[in-house]
């Protein structure tokens, strides 16, 4: 208690340092006059009762120096003499000093840069509801999704059909959700509004993409197995950053028809912030629209690319599923379904 | 040690002690008065006074102020705080019982153990 008491006082004496000084200066004179005049009726003559006074205080140096470190904060005062030193040193090793900074900057710089990184990458949990519940189905990422499927691959890649397949035939799992291998950009505007079309990443994903994640929708819904069917109203759900950002946070944007493409869809919901989508990828997608809306998005291609289309039960599907129940019979799962032949 | 040491040491308790006998007082007056009682046996520097003084008022113990000497000059008056006279008390109880220690095996003689 006295100590804090002590501490206190002597940060505010270390505020007053030039009028403690001046007391102390003061109250020397003060004791040397007093002593002086005693010596005086003492009988010592003026000059010897000065000098007489003078020795029988003491040195007056060193006892300032103890004096002076009962008061302020000694500590503190050491350490910017000590730092003022330091820089006053600093300034005449230049080249030393910046290639010291330099050095300093670099590996700081890099350390944090490279822990942020692995903090976003590696540690920070998806932003879903049961990230240690997803897993990925097959190894491979991709590869040769057009021209060279292979079962080679592990089934990182699948047709519908077989997606379908696996979706309604594999027990292990509560949902089985597909989203396409390749990034997607569309062309999208408010429509009757007269704004240009802009360009956002999008990607088409089957109904219970959502409800595969643990996703609710920040605003609005999101998709339910009714609007991934063939012949579906084609609704749409908008990502929160460009919903925030392109549309200011609008709530009349669900429920709003949006062109995509040149085709209608009615944006039914916003995913909530801090969603990229299931890759992590330098175009997180901002539209989700249902897989079977893939043909009447993409009708209107140029004869090749319409085959693409209509031949979308063979275009190959990366597929994600979670398992909520049986998450140690995964592994033999995966395997079991493995030799299933296309359809 | 040396003697003077260990009266260094207590030279808190001295001030302590004086200004509770004497009311409020300035630094010369203190020097003079422990003098005075430590029959000159205290060969102190009278400006080591000063330095004990700072560290007892930044504790608390004391309190100081302005106040005009007897020859009339600006001096700095030292008062004891209630916190000091505490401090006075539990201190002198802790000398006397030292004392006494120290007193009694002084007194003890051989025979006496026997």
């Amino acid at each position: 208690m006295r100590s804090l008491r002590r501490f206190f006082r002597r940060l505010i004496s270390w505020a007053t340092v030039q009028r403690d000084e001046e007391r102390l200066r003061a109250e020397i004179e003060e004791h040397l006059a007093l002593q002086t005049a005693d010596n005086l009726r003492a009988g010592l003559s003026p000059a010897g009762a000065r000098r007489e006074a003078a020795l029988k205080f003491g040195g007056v140096e060193a006892m300032k120096e103890t004096y002076r470190e009962q008061r302020g904060l000694p500590l503190v005062e050491t350490l910017i003499r000590d730092l003022r030193l330091a820089l006053r040193r600093l300034r005449t090793a230049p080249a030393f000093t910046i290639a010291t900074a330099l050095t300093l900057a670099l590996g700081i710089g890099a350390t944090t840069s490279i822990f942020t990184l692995a903090h976003a990458v590696l540690l920070k949990s998806l932003p879903v509801a049961r990230p240690d519940e997803l897993y990925r189905v097959g190894k491979e990422a991709h590869c040769c999704y057009v021209d060279a499927y292979s079962q080679d691959k592990e089934f990182s890649l699948v047709s519908y059909e077989l997606y379908k397949y696996l979706r309604d035939n594999t027990k292990g799992f509560s949902e089985l959700a597909a989203f396409p291998a390749v990034d997607m950009l569309f062309g999208v505007r408010r429509a009757g509004s007269s704004e240009a079309a802009q360009t956002y990443a999008g990607e088409f994903v089957s109904g219970n993409y959502f409800a595969m994640f643990g996703i609710a929708a920040y605003a609005g819904r999101t998709f339910s197995a009714a609007d991934d069917q063939a012949g579906a109203a084609p609704a749409a759900v908008m990502s929160y950053r460009l919903w925030h950002e392109r549309y200011g946070s609008d709530p009349s944007v669900v429920g709003s028809t949006f062109n995509v493409d040149e085709k209608l869809f009615t944006v039914v919901g916003v995913a909530p912030p801090g969603f990229f989508g299931d890759t992590l990828r330098g175009t997180p997608p901002d539209l989700f629209l249902p897989l079977n809306t893939e043909p009447y998005v993409e009708s209107e291609c140029r004869s090749e690319q319409v085959w693409t289309g209509l031949a979308r039960t063979h275009r190959p599907h990366r597929t994600g599923r979670s398992s909520r129940s049986h998450r140690s019979r995964n592994a033999g799962k995966t395997e079991a379904v493995a030799p299933i032949p296309l359809g | 040690m040396k003697k003077t040491d260990v009266l260094q040491g207590t030279l808190a308790l001295m001030v302590l002690k004086t200004l509770d006998v004497l009311g409020p007082l300035h630094g010369y007056g203190i020097a003079r008065r422990i003098e005075q009682i430590s029959g000159d046996l205290l060969c102190v520097n009278q400006g080591t006074l000063y330095p004990v003084l700072l560290k007892l008022e930044l504790e608390g113990s004391i309190a100081s102020q302005w106040g005009a000497s007897e020859n009339n000059r600006r001096a700095r008056f030292y008062r004891l705080t209630r916190n000091g006279r505490k401090q006075l008390q539990d201190e002198a109880r802790g000398w006397e019982q030292t004392a006494a220690i120290i007193g009694r095996f002084f007194a003890v003689k051989a025979e006496d153990l026997e």
